[in-house]
C-alpha cells in the first residue's frame, strides 16, 4: 500500500498499533525540563541563601532608617516568630518585642489619659503594632486610621473625664477649628507695638512713590541714609525681612532688634549742647551717630544707662575738656585722663537729658517729631512700661518683656519650607491690614483644608501636621545610647 | 480546551463565587482593623495554605491522572513521585463523581481553580511582592500563568490551523515510522524506476535519490530542495529533463486508450473489471502495478504496449514520489505546529511550575522555621 494515497483507513494500516509505547520528545522533554528546573531552583534558592543570607526569607525590605542592620534579624526580632501558632490564635505576635525597639528609641507616650498602648516609664507600648516593618513603606507615615481608632471616639479611649480634644474625628475635613482658635478670640500677647500694615506699605511709599520727582526721590534717600538700604530690603523682602525660617525652614526664628529693627529705630545718644568750638561740635555729631546696644533677654534699661555715660565720658575724653582733677582715682578705663567733678556734672546732666528723651512716656509721643526716623520717641515707641513713669526705681522704666510667640499650634507640626512656593500672605491675609500687636495672623483650618484635601491632590492624612509620640517624654534627646559599632553591625565596612 | 464550550460555564461561576467568598475575609480585615494584610497573620496563613492545597492540587492532577492512565513500566523514582502524588491528591479520587472523570474535566479544574488559587495567594500575601524569596515565588507564579493562558490561547487556534493544513494528521508518536514508511516507499519506486530506465539516467535517478530524496524523508526537513512545495516542483521538473522523461499530458485517458487496445484484444471481462476498479482508485502506480501484474505474466505485451506501459508507468511513479514529498512536507507542518502546540507546556509551564512547587516548599518551611 501506498503512503501516498492516505485515505483515514489507509493511515491507520500504515500505522503501529503500539506507537503510543514510544514517547516523543514533548513527553520525554517534559518530565526532565521539569526535574532540570526543580534541581535550578534549588541550586538558585542555595546561591541566594548563601548570597544573601537570612535577606532571602525577609517579608520584604526594611525601612531606610534600619537599612544598617538588614541582615541581622536578631536585632529586631529577639524572639521566635511562632508562625505555626498562629493558625490557631489570633492575638499578634510580631516576633518583635517593645524592647528591642526601646533599645534604640525613646518613644514617649502619646496623651497622659490614653488606655491603650501606653506601658510604663511613660513609654508607649505594643510599636510593632502600629509601626510595621518588611512593608517597604516609611514607618511613620501612618494611615489615619491608626488614629481615628482612638480619635473617631475619643471618650472610649481615655480616662478621666472628657477630653479636651474633639471627641470625633475621622479625617481632615471633618477637622474642628485649630486649638488655638477653638475658644475666645485669640490675641498674641506680644507685648512689642508693631504695625505690619505700616511696615509692608511704608518702604514703597517712601522710595517709590510714584508722586515724587526723580530729584525728589534722590533727596529723599539722602535723607533716609543708612536706611534707604534697609527700606529697599523691606521693599524687595517683604515679610521675610524680620521673619527669617529656621535652619531647617520649617519655623520662623524670633526677630530681633539688632537684625530686623535697628536700623531704622536705632538706640543712640545725642549729646546736645550749645557747642562753641568745631572740635566738640563734630565729635558730639560722631558719637550721637554711634549706636548703643539693645538689652538682650534679662538686661535692663541699667545696662542702656551704663553705655550712655560711657558714651559720654569717651566724649570728654576726646573732647579735650580741661581738666582739674588729675588725682581722679575712679575714672572709666577709656579716659585717658582723670575724671573731673565738672566732667561728672556735665555727663550727669546730659545723661538725664538723653534719658528723659529716651524714656519718655508714651503718652508724650504727640509731641515728637520724625519719631521714625531719628528714633527720638524713645523705648516706649515699642515696649509697653511696667512701672508708672513717677515710680521708677533709680529712674529707669522697666517693660514688659515681648513675648514673641514662636509656636502657636504646639500639637501640630508645620514646615514653612514645604509652603515656600507661595506666597507668605496666601496663607497670612491679613498681614497687610493688621495695625495691632494682638493681631493674630494665622490661618485657620478652613483655609489649609482648601488645599489639604484629597480632592485637591494635597496630602492630608493626620501625620501630616501630627506627631503621636510624645517627644517631651525623650529624655536623652539625640543624645542616644548605643555606639555606632553596636548600632550598625556592618559598621566599617566588615 | 475550548474556551468557547459552555461547559466552561458551570466552571467559571463556581470559580468566581469561591474567590468572592474567599477575600470577603481579608476585605473584613482591611475594614476593621488599619494593620496590613500579611502572609504571617492567622487569616494570612489560612489564604496560604489554602493556596498551597490548591496550587499543589491543580498542578498535580495530571501527574496523578497520568499514573491512573499508564500502562506502561516507568523508571522506578518517576513511578514512585506519581504514586506519592496519588497519595496526596488521594482527597480527589475519593470523590465518587470525580474519580471517573475524562481529562477535559481535569483540565477545567486545573485551569479555573489555577486562577482561583492565584486569588488566594493574592489575599495570603496582601499583594505585596515581599523580600527576595517571594519576589521569586511572584515572577514564578506570574509566568505561570501567563504560559497557562498563552497555551490556551494556542489550543483555541492551532488545532484548527492543523486539520486545515495536514488533512491526514497522524499520532505524533507514530510519525517517525511514517517517515521510514515515506522512505520505504520511495525506495521501491526508485528501484522500479531504475529497472526501467536507460543506463544513462539510471545514474541520476540513484543520485537524486540517495542525496536528496531518502535523506529529506528520513530527515530534517527544512533546507532540502524538497522542503517547499516551490523547489520541489523545480526539482522534480529538473529531474524529468535529465532523464527525459517528459509530463504525460493526459494519463488517465491514454491509459484508458491502453486499456480499450487490451480490450480489443479480447481480454476477459473479469480482468477489464479489475482494470477498472484499479482506475476507480485513481492512484496511477497501483494502476501501472496492477497493469504489468496482469498482462506480463497471462498476455505477453507487444514491444509497443510495452514502451507505452512503461511511459505511463515512468510518469505514474515520479508523480508517486512527488506525493511523498508532499506527505513529508505536511508531517513536517504538523511537527512544527504540535511544537508550538504541546512545546509551551514541556519547556515554560511545567517546568516553573516544577521550580514554583521547590520554592514554595523553601517557603514554607523557612515561615515555619523562624
Amino acid at each position: 500500500m501506498s503512503l501516498a494515497d492516505r485515505s483515514p483507513k489507509a493511515l491507520t494500516d500504515s500505522l503501529e498499533l503500539d506507537y503510543f509505547r514510544r514517547q516523543r520528545w514533548p513527553r520525554r522533554l517534559r518530565t526532565w525540563a521539569a526535574v532540570g528546573a526543580a534541581v535550578l531552583a534549588v541550586v538558585a534558592f542555595i546561591a541566594a541563601v548563601g548570597a544573601s543570607g537570612q535577606r532571602s526569607f525577609q517579608a520584604g525590605p526594611v525601612a531606610e532608617p534600619h537599612a544598617g542592620f538588614a541582615d541581622d534579624c536578631a536585632k529586631c526580632h529577639g524572639e521566635s516568630f511562632r508562625t505555626a501558632s498562629k493558625f490557631w490564635t489570633s492575638s499578634p505576635h510580631f516576633a518583635t518585642p517593645d524592647a528591642a525597639c526601646l533599645h534604640c528609641h525613646e518613644a514617649g507616650r502619646h496623651a497622659a489619659r490614653q488606655t491603650e498602648n501606653t506601658g510604663t516609664n511613660d513609654q508607649a507600648s505594643n510599636c510593632a503594632g502600629c509601626h510595621r516593618e518588611h512593608l517597604g513603606q516609611s514607618l511613620v507615615r501612618l494611615s489615619d486610621r491608626y488614629c481615628t481608632q482612638c480619635h473617631a471616639n475619643l471618650a472610649q479611649h481615655t480616662s478621666g473625664g472628657p477630653a479636651k480634644y474633639a471627641n470625633t474625628i475621622h479625617d481632615f475635613a471633618g477637622h474642628p477649628e485649630f486649638g488655638a482658635w477653638r475658644n475666645e478670640q485669640l490675641k498674641d500677647p506680644g507685648s512689642i507695638r508693631f504695625n505690619h500694615q505700616v511696615h509692608l506699605a511704608l518702604p514703597a511709599t517712601l522710595l517709590d512713590s510714584e508722586k515724587l520727582s526723580e530729584a525728589e526721590r534722590k533727596a529723599r534717600r539722602e535723607r533716609l541714609g543708612e536706611m534707604a538700604p534697609a527700606f529697599e530690603n523691606l521693599n524687595q523682602q517683604q515679610c521675610q525681612y524680620c521673619h527669617e525660617p529656621d535652619a531647617g525652614r520649617r519655623y520662623m526664628k524670633p526677630v530681633r532688634y539688632d537684625n530686623h529693627c535697628s536700623t531704622c529705630h536705632p538706640l543712640r545718644v545725642p549729646i546736645v549742647a550749645s557747642w562753641t568750638d568745631e572740635k566738640s561740635r563734630s565729635l558730639a555729631l560722631a558719637i550721637s551717630g554711634e549706636r548703643l546696644h539693645h538689652p538682650g533677654p534679662g538686661q535692663t534699661a541699667a545696662n542702656v544707662r551704663g553705655e550712655c555715660l560711657e558714651h559720654l565720658f569717651r566724649f570728654l575724653a576726646k573732647a579735650g575738656t580741661p581738666s582739674a582733677m588729675k588725682q581722679e582715682p575712679a575714672r572709666p578705663p577709656i579716659l585717658d585722663r582723670p575724671l573731673t567733678n565738672t566732667d561728672r556734672s556735665w555727663a550727669e546732666a546730659r545723661r538725664a537729658e538723653i534719658e528723659r528723651i529716651l524714656y519718655r512716656p508714651q503718652s508724650e509721643f504727640a509731641r515728637v517729631n520724625d519719631t521714625v526716623l531719628w528714633s527720638q520717641a524713645g523705648c516706649a515707641y515699642c515696649h509697653q512700661e511696667k512701672t508708672a513713669p513717677d515710680q521708677r526705681p533709680n529712674g529707669l522704666p522697666e517693660y514688659e518683656p515681648p513675648q514673641q510667640q514662636s509656636r502657636w499650634f504646639p500639637h501640630a507640626e508645620f514646615n514653612h519650607g514645604s509652603h515656600r512656593a507661595m506666597a507668605c500672605t496666601a496663607c497670612h491675609e491679613k498681614a497687610q491690614t493688621s495695625t495691632q500687636t494682638s493681631d493674630v495672623l494665622l490661618p485657620k483650618a478652613d483655609l489649609c483644608k482648601q488645599c489639604h484635601n484629597p480632592a485637591a491632590g494635597v496630602r492630608s492624612d493626620c501625620v501630616t501636621c501630627h506627631l503621636y509620640h510624645d517627644r517631651t517624654c525623650e529624655k536623652r534627646g539625640l543624645n542616644g545610647m548605643l555606639s555606632a559599632r553596636e548600632l550598625v553591625p556592618g559598621f566599617g565596612g566588615k | 480546551m475550548h474556551l468557547r464550550d459552555r461547559r466552561n460555564l458551570p466552571w467559571a461561576i463556581v470559580t468566581a463565587v469561591l474567590a468572592a467568598l474567599a477575600a470577603v475575609p481579608c476585605f473584613m480585615r482591611a475594614f476593621l482593623t488599619p494593620l496590613p494584610m500579611t502572609g504571617g497573620t492567622t487569616l494570612g496563613l489560612w489564604y496560604g495554605t489554602a493556596a498551597a492545597v490548591l496550587m499543589l492540587s491543580v498542578g498535580l492532577v495530571f501527574v496523578a491522572l497520568r499514573a491512573r492512565d499508564r500502562r506502561l513500566p516507568q523508571p522506578g523514582w518517576i513511578a514512585a513521585v506519581e504514586q506519592l502524588i496519588c497519595v496526596l491528591l488521594w482527597p480527589l479520587r475519593m470523590i465518587p463523581a470525580w474519580r471517573k472523570q475524562p481529562r477535559a474535566f481535569w483540565l477545567r479544574f486545573h485551569v479555573w481553580f489555577g486562577l482561583l488559587s492565584v486569588v488566594l495567594v493574592l489575599c495570603h500575601s496582601g499583594v505585596r511582592a515581599g523580600g527576595l524569596l517571594t519576589i521569586a515565588l511572584w515572577v514564578l507564579l506570574g509566568l505561570i500563568v501567563l504560559s497557562g493562558a498563552l497555551g490556551l490561547l494556542l489550543q483555541q487556534y492551532l488545532p484548527g490551523s492543523l486539520a486545515q493544513q495536514v488533512p491526514q494528521e497522524a499520532p505524533f508518536e507514530q510519525l517517525p515510522h511514517l517517515y521510514r514508511g515515506l522512505a520505504g516507499r520511495a525506495d521501491e519506486l526508485v528501484v522500479r524506476l531504475a529497472a526501467i530506465a536507460p543506463a544513462e539516467t539510471k545514474t541520476e535517478l540513484l543520485g537524486f535519490h540517495t542525496g536528496t530524496l531518502r535523506p529529506y524523508l528520513l530527515g530534517t526537513p527544512s533546507g532540502s530542495p524538497l522542503a517547499t512545495a516551490l523547489s520541489a516542483d523545480e526539482t522534480f521538473s529538473k529531474l524529468r529533463l535529465i532523464t527525459g522523461w517528459s509530463v504525460v499530458e493526459d494519463r488517465a485517458g491514454e491509459v484508458e486508450k491502453f486499456i480499450g487496445a487490451l480490450v480489443e484484444r479480447k481480454l476477459a471481462d473479469k480482468a477489464l473489471n479489475q482494470v477498472r476498479d484499479l482506475f476507480a482508485l485513481e492512484s496511477p502506480a497501483k494502476l501501472a502495478q496492477a497493469c504489468n501484474d496482469l498482462f506480463s505474466a497471462a498476455t505477453p505485451l507487444q514491444p509497443a504496449e510495452s514502451q507505452q506501459l512503461a511511459r505511463l508507468c515512468r510518469d505514474a511513479w515520479l508523480e508517486d514520489l512527488a506525493r511523498l514529498c508532499r506527505s513529508r512536507r505536511e508531517f513536517a507542518e504538523q511537527e512544527r505546529l504540535s511544537f508550538w502546540l504541546h512545546g509551551w507546556l514541556a519547556l515554560v509551564h511545567v517546568p516553573l511550575s516544577a521550580a514554583l512547587l521547590v520554592l514554595t516548599i523553601a517557603h514554607i518551611v523557612a515561615s515555619l522555621y523562624y
